[in-house]
């Protein structure tokens, strides 16, 4: 008993360092955000409670960006999803010509994001829709999926199959019974990943367009706080912050939620 | 019991006593110029203990038979002077001479061009006063430009470009090595050696010690070498920039002025070998130029933007109030402007850093004690909220500061007030925007610039002008901001039907109209040339009209009587200004000398007869210039404007028949309503 406490009070050291870390650098920000989120502003700091959120809540420019940022999460992530998944497959499976261009998938993420930005602007002259911005999402983010999709499918002991299949398993029964519920852990924290780095799209964004002020269509959360940062609008920047981490927050309980609904 | 607590309270007061610094000295009230030689175009000079000058010049400009020329390649006779005039001046040399010199009593050295074994050499040679005897002393094979020279210790130290040296050590990081090397002559021995070629860009001389600023591939750095022995210190990084001049005012202190000097350039600034800091000294009206030298708690030299035709001006200026003055009360200033255009330090080690836009809301917005001052214009984008939002110590009960905006134009007033009254900047400078023109040669022409002239009118004018060959230039660009500015200041959208007129106005009547068309053998072509030539030979009589707006140009046209001004024609009837203010940090660590300083500041700029900002000045009632002046800056409005960014891509893909208006209307009134409304 004595030996095991000694284990635990290791391991917990351990853990400082990491725990002092994060709440340096993330808790302590993050309560100052919330607390410049709920005065007038940094300086006069006179508490007006919620009226910076009713402000932000009404502003249509926020709701346009919000509007914008989850477009992008339902359209955009769904898509990568399923293309990083039958390239992850394909690959397992050993597909030959698929393994003869598995470098191109990972290509985009070892190329400077200006360099990506410039081949978008030459292939795609009309930005008269959020497609450049999507597939530009994709592009870049398909790399990371595809390896750590392949990473999951190879992982499982090939002994399993044959056991399976020792057992009278169809090919579908060996996807639906065995594959699913092995990587659906890694395909939930890959969609999780790619709905964290879709609010991260705008450097992307905004070295394609070239102002603060693109076509609405384009216009997300981090231009929003962006902008307002430039404007010196700190309460409307950490309103604004507050509510994003929020938004993510959600979206990644529901995704913890319903992975472990799926797992019962 | 009592008695402690006496004790106490006088302990109590000797300590409040001692922590409030005294006021520093007014640096610029003490640094008087003692003597200016304006008659003469000074190339070099040296001077010694006693304020003894003796210095080169090419003659008097309007003497022509001083220049000669030979082959087409200009020969100078280079002449000496006395400062006191009790000598005749006596001619160097009539060759083209590298512009220096150094002085001992009644002995001139000086370098010369020569050509010796058929190569370009620099001859060393000294000139006696008293016998008028030359004599060579000796020839350097491996330099070609002299820089700067100083006797001392019987020696003569030089500072040279040598061309083998060029380019030696560079990186291709950016380190640029531009081949001075430093070499020193002993005339005891008659022997030559070099004393530094790594990186040297200045040095100076304080007894036998040689301090030399050099740079190599990881920035500028002084070192020291003593003559007498020998020895190198190590190499210490401090990072003044490049600078113009240099000297050494102390055992460890200096002065030098750099193109990042404040005050317009017109100081120098002084700092340490051993402390931190560094203090402007105001030099008057001047600016501090080439080849410092000191002496004696004076500082001789040449000014190298003098106000007259001349030259350089020769200038002596006592700055022994500064010599003690304290480096340690630091001040920081972030700033979006070009330092030049920062403040004077008025006593304070002032440290000012230039800054990104968005580095500098990021310092703002985080609230950096590390800044005590913040220095921006109604042209940055943020400035609206800093004001809104309260990022500012309150000014109004900083001594001098209500006086100062009282005296100030009352548009001005407003704009450094906030909703509640609290004074949130101190204004600086202003520019603001005035057509200047020659009423003699306009009307000649039948030019009519009146106050109330239409911009149509106007580019009739300058049509006018070109065909009837006048010296004039509008650039389209800027004239085109200044009607969408005008515009702006009283519209919040672009969707109306008087901006689809001026958007149209812009592209008939502006860039598409003859008179703003550069291209090659146009009538705008030529007259932009001439402005171009009388602008670069100082000739200002001949410029017909151009849009000003520094406090400079408004000085240099004030000397000629026919010349006038009048508001730039607009569609809306007041001039855009533009406003330089600076305001405290509320959490600023020296947060009491910021207050002085500003306090310092205020009275400063409100004495300042050359500030824009102040419609209380006796200039006004000298001239119909000045009073036109007053009128134009009176009818001026602070418009803290959204940035150009807003419209300005769309503007030009319309202006370009890239974009129909209606396009151009929906992209820009799509952005500016982002702008005012997220």
């Amino acid at each position: 008993m004595k030996k095991h406490l000694k284990w635990n009070t290791k391991c917990k050291l351990c853990f400082l360092p990491s725990l002092i870390g994060t709440a340096v650098f993330f808790v302590v920000p993050y309560m100052r955000v919330l607390y410049y989120s709920l005065i007038d502003n940094q300086f006069r700091r006179n508490f007006v409670w919620f009226d910076n959120y009713i402000k932000t809540l009404t502003n249509k420019y926020f709701l346009l960006s919000l509007k914008n940022s989850l477009l992008l999460i339902a359209i955009a992530v769904p898509i990568l999803m399923v293309l990083a998944l039958v390239i992850s497959l394909a690959l397992s499976y050993g597909i030959k010509w698929v393994r003869k261009t598995r470098f191109a998938f990972v290509l985009p993420m070892v190329i400077p994001t200006a360099s990506i930005v410039l081949i978008w602007r030459s292939v795609f002259a009309d930005s008269s829709t959020a497609l450049p911005i999507y597939l530009l999402f994709i592009w870049k983010n398909i790399g990371i999926c595809i390896v750590l999709l392949t990473a999951a499918f190879t992982s499982i002991e090939g002994s399993v199959f044959e056991a399976a299949r020792l057992d009278g398993a169809n090919s579908l029964i060996l996807h639906t019974k065995i594959t699913i519920p092995m990587v659906a852990p890694t395909v939930f924290f890959t969609a999780l990943l790619s709905i964290v780095n879709s609010f991260k799209i705008f450097k992307e964004s905004y070295l394609f367009y070239g102002t603060n002020y693109p076509p609405d269509h384009s216009y997300t959360l981090q231009y929003y706080m962006n902008n307002n940062f430039l404007k010196l609008d700190y309460q409307s920047l950490a309103t604004s912050a507050v509510l994003t981490s929020i938004l993510v927050f959600g979206i990644v309980m529901s995704g913890i939620f319903i992975q472990r609904r799926f797992d019962r | 019991m009592k008695k402690g607590i006496l004790l106490l309270a006088a302990a109590l007061v000797l300590i409040c006593g001692c922590e409030r610094n005294e006021l520093p000295p007014d640096i610029a009230e003490t640094n008087k110029i003692e003597r200016v030689f304006s008659d003469e175009d000074v190339i070099a000079f040296d001077f010694d203990e006693n304020g003894k000058v003796r210095y080169l010049t090419f003659g008097k400009t309007s003497e022509f038979e001083e220049y000669s020329f030979s082959d087409g390649e200009p020969i100078y006779r280079l002449r000496l002077s006395a400062e006191d005039k009790s000598e005749d001046p006596c001619v160097l040399d009539e060759e083209n001479g590298p512009a220096n010199m150094c002085a001992d009593g009644d002995i001139v050295y000086y370098p010369s061009y020569i050509r010796e074994d058929h190569a370009e050499s620099v001859a060393l040679l000294r000139y006696s006063l008293k016998d008028h005897t030359k004599e060579k002393l000796h020839t350097y094979r491996n330099i070609t430009l002299v820089k700067k020279m100083i006797l001392a210790d019987n020696k003569i130290f030089m500072l040279a470009l040598d061309p083998a040296n060029f380019g030696v050590g560079e990186t291709g990081n950016g380190y640029y090595n531009s081949g001075e090397i430093l070499t020193c002559f002993d005339l005891a021995e008659n022997t030559e050696s070099v004393i530094w070629d790594k990186g040297a860009v200045e040095f100076g001389v304080w007894e036998s010690t040689l301090v030399i600023y050099a740079h190599d591939a990881d920035g500028y750095f002084f070192v020291t070498y003593d003559a007498a022995t020998g020895d190198y210190s190590e190499k210490k990084r401090d990072d003044l920039g490049m600078i113009f001049s240099f000297a050494m005012c102390g055992e460890d202190r200096y002065v030098y002025s750099a193109v990042e000097n404040s005050y317009n350039n017109s100081c120098v600034t002084m700092g340490s070998l051993t402390e931190k800091g560094r203090l402007d000294i105001p030099i008057s009206e001047v600016g501090a130029g080439g080849n410092i030298k000191f002496s004696n708690g004076r500082l001789c030299f040449i000014d190298a933007a003098p106000q007259s035709a001349t030259f350089g001006q020769l200038i002596i200026a006592d700055i022994s109030a500064a010599l003690n003055a304290d480096l340690s009360k630091f001040l920081s200033l972030a700033s979006t402007e070009i330092l030049s255009l920062v403040p004077g330090s008025l006593g304070f080690s002032l440290v000012a850093e230039q800054l990104e836009p968005e580095e500098f809301a990021l310092a703002l917005l985080s609230q950096d004690s590390d800044r005590d001052l913040f220095l921006f214009t109604s042209q940055d984008g943020f400035s609206q909220n800093a004001k809104n939002k309260g990022s500012f110590y309150p000014l109004n009960d900083i001594d001098g500061v209500e006086e100062y905006l009282n005296d100030c134009f009352p548009f001005i007033r407003d704009a450094m007030t906030d909703e509640n009254g609290n004074v949130w900047a101190l204004p600086v400078s202003l520019r603001v925007n005035a057509l200047c023109y020659d009423s003699e040669t306009s009307e000649q022409c039948g030019l009519n610039f009146s106050d109330n002239m239409q911009p149509d009118e106007f580019t009739e004018a300058l049509l006018k002008a070109q065909a009837s060959g006048l010296t004039c230039f509008i650039d389209p660009n800027y004239y085109s901001s200044l009607l969408i500015d005008g515009y702006l200041s009283r519209n919040t959208s672009f969707d109306t039907v008087s901006f689809r007129e001026l958007a149209e106005f812009i592209k008939t009547r502006i860039f598409k109209n003859e008179a703003f068309d550069m291209s090659g053998g146009s009538a705008a072509e030529a007259a932009f040339k001439r402005f171009g030539a009388a602008l670069a030979d100082g000739r200002l009589e001949d410029i017909a009209f151009e849009i000003i707006c520094y406090q400079s140009d408004f000085s240099r046209y004030s000397e000629f009587p026919y010349k006038k001004l009048a508001p730039v024609p607009g569609f809306y009837g007041n001039n855009s200004a533009v406003c330089t203010f600076i305001c405290v940090n509320p959490f600023a660590e020296n947060l009491q000398d910021a207050l002085d300083y500003i306090s310092l500041l205020a009275k400063t700029l409100h004495n300042d007869e050359e500030n824009l900002c102040v419609s209380e000045r006796s200039v006004y009632e000298t001239s119909e210039y000045y009073s036109e002046l007053k009128s134009v800056i009176n009818n001026g409005s602070i418009v803290f404007n959204c940035p150009n960014e807003v419209y300005a891509n769309a503007f030009y893909d319309y202006i370009g028949d890239k974009m129909t208006l209606d396009e151009f209307i929906a992209e820009a009134d799509r952005k500016l309503s982002a702008y005012l409304n997220e």
